[in-house]
């Protein structure tokens, strides 16, 4: 079993950028984009959304389970929420298109509703997938020790992300050493309490041994001066310009968006359709 | 008191200041009730080794920890006496001051690397101190050139292999240019030829000038670096404290792995008192149908899309038949692992075949199999997780669907042998290492399997617990064949009555021990070294006519003596 | 004439928030274990509209969060939860990881009330606690899914209360098997305390 990240290794302008602009960016964007339920707003952020995606070179085989993942979801929040539950029901005289049976009824907010949604989830993922895949799972501590994490905080990022392909190997074992004394983990019968019980066997060692291990690395770490005082990060970089325009244009586009969101124009108050 | 006017006699005339120096230390866990160390002395200047050695449990440990500040910074209890480095008292020095001055490798390596590469890890150190960033990294340059590894920088730490581990903890340490160089059992999980290295390694930078204090309790490979000091402990105190030439008289065959000269010229002297015997392993003779047969069996590993799979297992063909007890050796990574775990189907075989009492594991479960094969880990940590022991050994019959009152009886049997009785109903994972490995192995007993495989039986053990542990395993009634993987050549000299040499994926000798290990030419490439036990027992070959245990060929050796000097009387 | 040292230990649980190497290193351990058993049951589909999964794996950062406290609770549920999402390549949710968090945080509240989890009273009491995580958390998770992407309070519940039943469950059976599992072994490491 290969515990792998999603890293993708290719030379493109985001692989390039200091984590931290892309943390920045990431938070950015989410929380302007969520201020607006209207297309005409909403689609300018997916273009957004796509360009910064365009840049990182990534490939459809390499994300398709990412994107799988997502257009399932939006498939059922859209099914869920605005067809069947009427969303954007609240808003104006609805146009009805269709008048359903049992008195459901297709109308021209609900799909524009709906677009807003799938909109909204598409630009959420267009900038969210990138960050895992062209990161190097090194990177991330220091990334976020230079977006004013603490020390230690950003210590227990890469020390935790360190651990992973470790306690993957020994899950490979513990499995190993319980099949060889006839444990089997297909076919378990009984509800779902005698189910998680039967997984003792797995998790117990598994955890347990971890945390067994973890009085050695607290020595390790206390023995080489950790938690000393400050600490420098020799892998942190000096900003390039281009994370600095990244930062600047995330703060821009934040400060922009709430400032039109609160002129009038968020999710509250604007829910526009054509015609209406 | 008296072990402090000794300590003082030992240092060697004309010497500077000691770099470290401990008077009448002791050390109690705080609940412990007893002392985990007892007034222990010692002093070593710079460039000198001090060798620790003892049994498990002796405060090895214990000891380094007082050195290196984690006592009394992070374990609780009571500590008297003093400890000095270079003069300052080292109970009174900041945390970050110790580190620079004080580096430890710890007893499993593998802990000790806490970042994603291996340069990263070196890194780690100097930059807790807070320096320079261009300073840290002509450190981390000058750290891995010490150590030959400048190629492993981009490498993962989780990928290393054993000896890997090894350099790239001791590099982490050498990042902080400290003088006193602790390392707790640097040798457990090596490889013999990848355990010379280490040992040279210390010897050089002893040489460069640091003080080395190396807990071992592999004397016997620790002593070919010579080491200025030996310090032997038992029970917390200190047994024997002075040079080599005086721990020959002092130390315990028993405790520690002595050269086998040693060894014998101990059992002779005690013979004649004990007249203690030793079992010779039966002699290989392969009877009836084998349990196990191979043909022809090749096996990869699923590789990432895109890049081919590598052959870990190739061509592999093998009959195991009752009565045989088979020491697997070779170099890490050569595949000994990969070829057995075909034997009990959790890995089955990409084309050949692999046959357990005649039919092919293809179409048994691996619970099927487990009648017939079991398989001992080597880590008991990962499998132990019930709340009692005696609940662990019943988790494989069980899960054989075996009849309640036969899987108590069978409990009952394995409990018994593996000498568990007593702990039966305390949790497993309350025990101690030594006793854990024998509730791993009581838990593969209690499915009663007529072939027993067990992978390095005894690494992370002390020899006392392993030749007893040993010595229980080979005498077990019931259990028709044995297979155990092992580093240790003296291991397989003592209990095999069949060698399977392994590299690269292939058994490149099958054979009796006699047969297998007098070619040195091919054990050098298989990664073994020959030990004073092989020499001896090469050298006494022509007479002895089989290979013993250094024991048994100490008692061999004087029956003959007796026999000739009888027959001398006579003539 | 034995010099007697005295000997502190600095005993950081005397604090629930504080934040020493212990601390770090099992915030560490809580979130890889956590990260990987997500990404492991990714394949147990809680029946339901919504596609979320089983996760016994939750276990983790709510006994994390009990035996070690509130700050190595929350970081083992956020951080694993990034990690889980990071192995199986399903992108980054910044609400479901903070709810994560949040569930192991109020977990961890639990040590204002007990040091060990060597009785049955203290165990069910952390159990409590889990449960109650869950509520804030998972609750967070979904009901901030009305902000995030606007769905309705209804879909909210349809998606919170399957998850919670789930994984109420994993803490009920999990969370008392690694407590006893853990106190057995407390002894023999450093935490002698
Ligand atoms: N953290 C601890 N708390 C309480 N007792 C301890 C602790 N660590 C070790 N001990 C006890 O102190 C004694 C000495 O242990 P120590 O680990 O120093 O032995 P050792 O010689 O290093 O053994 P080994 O060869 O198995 O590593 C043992 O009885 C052990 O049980
Ligand atoms: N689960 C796995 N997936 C992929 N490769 C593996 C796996 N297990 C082992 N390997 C690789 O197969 C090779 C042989 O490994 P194996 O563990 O069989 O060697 P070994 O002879 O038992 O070594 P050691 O003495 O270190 O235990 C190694 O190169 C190892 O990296
Ligand atoms: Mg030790
Ligand atoms: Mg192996």
């Amino acid at each position: 079993m290969i515990a792998r990240f999603t890293y993708v290794n290719r030379p493109s302008p985001i692989h390039r950028l200091d984590p931290a602009a892309k943390v920045v960016f990431l938070l950015c964007y989410i929380f302007s984009i969520v201020l607006f339920l209207d297309v005409r707003a909403l689609a300018v952020m997916l273009l957004i959304g796509i360009v910064y995606y365009r840049l990182t070179g990534l490939k459809w085989q390499e994300t398709r389970r990412a994107w799988k993942f997502i257009l399932i979801f939006a498939l059922i929040f859209i099914g869920i929420s605005a067809v069947l539950w009427g969303g954007g029901q609240t808003v104006a005289e609805p146009h009805i298109i269709w008048q359903g049976p049992l008195g459901f009824d297709l109308t021209w907010e609900k799909l524009y509703y709906a677009a807003g949604i799938i909109m909204r989830m598409l630009g959420i993922a267009f900038v969210s997938i990138p960050l895992t895949f062209t990161t190097q799972p090194h990177d991330y501590g220091v990334g976020f020790k230079g977006i004013g994490l603490p020390d230690k905080f950003a210590v227990a990022i890469d020390l935790a992300l360190r651990l992973v392909p470790t306690f993957a190997s020994d899950f490979q074992s513990t499995m190993d050493a319980q099949r060889a004394r006839g444990y089997e983990t297909e076919g378990l019968r009984g509800g779902p309490i005698a189910k998680l019980r039967r997984m003792s066997p797995i998790v117990v060692p598994v955890t347990i041994g971890a945390i067994v291990s973890g009085e050695d690395i607290i020595n390790a770490m206390d023995l080489r001066a950790f938690g000393s005082g400050p600490r420098t990060w020799s892998r942190k970089r000096q900003r390039t310009p281009a994370d600095k325009m990244l930062i600047a244009f995330s703060l821009l586009m934040l400060v922009l968006c709430i400032s039109w969101a609160l002129t009038g124009h968020g999710a509250f108050e604007v829910f526009w359709v054509p015609g209406a | 008191m008296e072990q402090r006017e000794q300590a003082q006699e030992n240092i060697p005339p004309g010497t500077l200041q000691p770099v470290l120096e401990v008077r009448e230390l002791s050390f109690e866990y705080s609940g412990a009730g007893v002392r985990a160390i007892d007034s222990v002395s010692f002093s070593v200047p710079a460039g000198a080794i001090l060798l620790v050695a003892g049994p498990s449990g002796c405060g090895k440990s214990t000891l380094l920890r007082c050195l290196n500040g984690l006592i009394p910074h992070s374990y609780k209890g009571n500590l008297w006496g003093e400890a000095l480095l270079l003069g300052e008292d080292i109970f009174k020095l900041e945390r970050a001051e110790l580190a620079r001055r004080v580096g430890t490798v710890l007893q499993d390596p593998s802990h000790q690397l806490v970042a994603s590469t291996v340069g990263a890890d070196v890194a780690f150190g100097p930059e807790n101190l807070g320096l320079p960033v261009p300073e840290i990294l002509g450190r981390v340059d000058r750290s891995l050139a010490l150590l030959h590894i400048e190629a492993l920088r981009e490498r993962d730490t989780h990928a290393l292999s054993g000896g890997e581990h090894q350099k790239a903890a001791i590099a982490g340490v050498m990042a902080l240019d400290p003088q006193v160089l602790l390392l707790d059992e640097p040798l457990a999980n090596l490889d013999p030829q990848s355990a010379w290295e280490a040992l040279q390694l210390f010897r050089r930078l002893a040489d460069m000038g640091r003080t080395v204090v190396l807990v071992e309790h592999r004397v016997e490979d620790a002593l070919k670096i010579a080491p200025e000091q030996v310090m032997l402990m038992d029970a917390g105190r200190m047994t024997y404290y002075g040079d080599v030439e005086g721990m020959r008289e002092a130390a315990d065959y028993h405790a520690v792995k002595l050269p086998a000269e040693w060894v014998m010229d101990k059992v002779r002297a005690e013979h004649a008192a004990t007249q203690e015997d030793y079992q010779p392993t039966p002699a290989w003779r392969p009877t009836g149908e084998p349990v196990v047969s191979y043909r022809d069996v090749r096996f990869s590993y699923p590789s990432d899309p895109g890049i081919p799979a590598r052959e870990i297992v190739k061509g592999v063909s093998l009959d195991v038949y009752a009565g045989d007890r088979i020491a697997v050796l070779g170099p890490n990574g050569s595949g000994k692992s990969t070829m057995l775990r075909q034997m009990i189907g959790l890995l089955k075989p990409q084309s050949g075949v692999v046959t357990v009492e005649g039919m092919p594991t293809t179409k048994r479960t691996v619970a099927q199999l487990a009648h017939t094969v079991g398989y001992v880990f080597q880590n008991p940590g990962h499998m132990l997780f019930a709340p009692k022991v005696r609940e662990e050994l019943a988790f494989g019959p069980q899960n054989l669907r075996r009849s309640k009152g036969q899987i108590d009886a069978d409990v009952e049997m394995a409990l018994r042998i593996t000498n568990l009785v007593p702990q039966a109903d305390r949790p497993p994972l309350a025990l101690s290492f030594g006793q854990q490995k024998r509730v791993a192995l009581a838990s593969v007993l209690s499915m009663r399997p007529r072939v027993l495989v067990m992978d390095e039986p005894t690494a992370g053990q002390d020899y006392a617990n392993y030749t007893r542990f040993m010595d229980e395993i080979m005498s077990l009634p019931d259990i028709e064949g044995v297979i155990f993987i092992t580093h240790d050549l003296d291991l397989a000299i003592a209990y095999a009555n069949r060698v399977w040499l392994v590299r690269d994926g292939t058994i490149v000798k099958d054979g009796p021990p006699e047969e297998v290990l007098s070619d040195l030419e091919l054990l050098r490439q298989c990664g073994l070294r020959p030990t004073t036990l092989l020499e001896v027992n090469l050298a006494l070959f022509e007479r002895t006519g089989k290979f013993l245990r250094a024991e048994a060929l100490a008692i061999w050796d004087l029956g003959v003596r007796t026999a000739d000097l009888q027959s001398t009387r006579t003539a | 004439m034995a010099q007697r040292v005295d000997v502190m230990r600095t005993d950081t649980r005397d604090n629930p928030w504080t934040v020493g190497t212990r601390e770090v290193v099992y915030m560490a351990i809580g979130a890889a274990l956590y990260g990987l058993f997500s990404w492991l049951t990714t394949g147990l589909r809680i029946p339901g509209p919504f596609n979320s999964s089983a996760r016994p794996g939750v276990a983790i950062p709510l006994f994390f969060g009990a035996a070690f406290g509130p700050v190595v609770g929350f970081f083992s549920g956020f951080v694993g939860n990034i990690i889980g999402d990071l192995l199986s390549g399903y992108g980054f949710s910044f609400n479901w990881s903070l709810g994560n968090g949040l569930m192991g945080l109020v977990a961890g509240l639990a040590s204002y009330y007990i040091r060990r989890l060597d009785n049955p009273r203290t165990i069910a009491i952390s159990v409590g606690f889990a449960i109650l995580g869950i509520i804030v958390g998972m609750g967070f998770a979904s009901f901030t899914d009305i902000w995030f992407y606007n769905i309705d309070l209804n879909a909210a519940w349809t998606e919170f209360v399957p998850i919670f039943i789930a994984n109420s469950l994993s803490a009920i059976v999990l969370i008392p098997i690694l407590a006893i599992a853990w106190e057995a072994v407390r002894t023999r490491t450093g935490q002698t305390a």
